[in-house]
């Protein structure tokens, strides 16, 4: 008798943890990944994206480059730097959320270097685009990872531009001598 | 064999001073849960701004960076882990009660008993309220699998396990608590050997902590910071570059030293008795 009172009271209290544990995590669905392969174009909310090129680089050449603004610093690891295409089809202009947005690869990942948006992109980049404007912008970020490691990873290097809950992921054809 | 195990384990799991530790470690996890996950549900429940909820694997006690809680826990969990057993072979010795038991039963069989049951309650003590914790979590934080880069979630890409993380989240933290009942488990053995050395029972108990915080010091000073206890028994991995290699290295050694010490232990007891 004890022992079939404790069985139910367990039994309830698991249907009372699960019915719990659904709601809480029905109420924050996360849609699903929006994937861009790479050479093809994909339009989310009126806005197409396709993958140009990315590449990899020692930081030296990407100040040289880019004139950026910084000493050089030899220990500061390998610069990859993208470039995506971006044509808004909608009839109103559209904001770009890239200064959220992230590098992935394998499970590496990486903010935008925020400041560099200006560098690549010209000092008037806002991130505005204009009705049925198509723009070229280039992103980059520092894989702070150490050679070693890096010398492990994969090459299905991702842009991903997050807003909770969605997400989209730009897979970009990457290449580089650095490696 | 197998009953006189029976009563060891009773004696480990039905008696005042497990249920005062598991409560104390029980008691810390959920105040971990009113201090640092609470509020998130409000965080959650406001505007987001297209910004990722904070979840279970971003604020439950293991994963957590930034709070006191996972620090503490860690640091004074070796302390805990000797408590409910740590010191019985110690006290059975000094009250003769280990006399009477080699006279209806072989040395060999006590012995055993003792190390198995010793491991079995440092491993409950530690991954017990790390379970509570993560379960009374799951309750107010939804639990997605986490994204690499988000910032406030998740482990390096070098980190141990990192591909089970960002793919089984869940069964990355089941992994944790088998690695942390093991470890504790191995240490709770080695405070149960060194018994024979110390006159108290209180030097027995802190015997745990005392290795761990050497551990700390030493490797601190040979830069290896990953591999001490704290570090690597956290699944937050604070060491960052956790290698599994590494590990399995450390838990070797705590495994060896675990049985040179049962062995030495056991030896240097008999020349006593």
């Amino acid at each position: 008798m004890k022992i079939a009172a404790i069985c139910v009271v367990v039994l309830i209290g698991g249907v009372l943890y699960g019915i719990r544990f659904h709601v809480v995590n029905a109420q924050f669905h996360i849609e699903e990944t929006v994937t861009v392969p790479q050479g093809e174009e994909v339009s989310v909310d009126g806005v197409a994206y396709k993958a140009l090129y990315g590449e990899l680089m020692t930081h030296s050449e990407y100040i040289e480059r880019y004139q950026i603004q910084e000493e050089e610093d030899a220990d500061a690891g390998i610069e990859l730097v993208c470039f995506i295409q971006v044509e808004n089809k909608s009839d109103e202009e559209k904001k770009i959320l890239l200064t959220d947005s992230t590098f992935r690869c394998d499970y590496w990942a990486n903010g935008v270097d925020y400041f560099s948006l200006w560098a690549i992109n010209g000092d008037d980049f806002d991130g505005m685009i204009a009705p049925g404007e198509t723009k070229k912008i280039g992103i980059s970020t520092i894989v702070n990872v150490s050679p070693e490691f890096f010398r492990t990873m994969s090459d299905d290097w991702r842009v991903s531009l997050v807003e909770w809950p969605g997400l989209i992921e730009v897979r970009v054809p990457v290449s580089g001598g650095v490696q | 064999m197998f009953n006189y195990f029976k009563i060891e384990l009773k004696r480990a799991f039905i008696n005042r001073r497990m249920a005062v530790t598991l409560a104390v470690g029980i008691l810390f996890a959920i105040i971990q849960v009113f201090v640092d996950v609470l509020p998130m549900v409000e965080v959650n429940a406001g505007n987001l701004q297209g910004l990722y909820p904070h979840s279970v694997f971003s604020k439950c006690m293991g994963m957590i960076r930034g709070s006191v809680f996972p620090a503490y826990y860690f640091m004074f969990l070796p302390i805990l882990i000797g408590i409910p057993y740590g010191t019985v072979m110690s006290q059975d010795r000094k009250n003769g009660y280990i006399k009477n038991l080699f006279t209806r039963m072989p040395k060999r069989n006590y012995y055993i008993a003792q190390y198995v049951v010793a491991f079995l309650a440092a491993g409950v003590v530690a991954v017990v309220p790390q379970i509570i914790n993560v379960a009374i979590t799951a309750l107010f934080l939804p639990s997605y699998v986490p994204l690499t880069g988000l910032g406030y979630i998740g482990i390096f890409p070098e980190s141990l396990w990192a591909g089970i993380f960002y793919t089984h989240t869940y069964l990355y933290l089941l992994l944790y608590l088998l690695l942390d009942f093991v470890v504790y488990g191995f240490l709770s053995s080695l405070s149960l050997s060194l018994g024979w050395v110390f006159k108290y029972n209180f030097t027995v108990l802190m015997i745990p902590f005392v290795i761990t915080q050497c551990m700390n010091v030493v490797l601190a000073f040979i830069g290896k910071n990953c591999w001490t206890i704290d570090s690597f028994a956290c699944p937050s991995q604070p060491g960052v570059s956790t290698d599994p290699i590494e590990i399995a290295i450390v838990l070797l050694v705590l495994f060896a030293g675990a049985v040179i010490s049962i062995i030495w232990g056991i030896k240097r007891s008999d020349e006593l008795e």
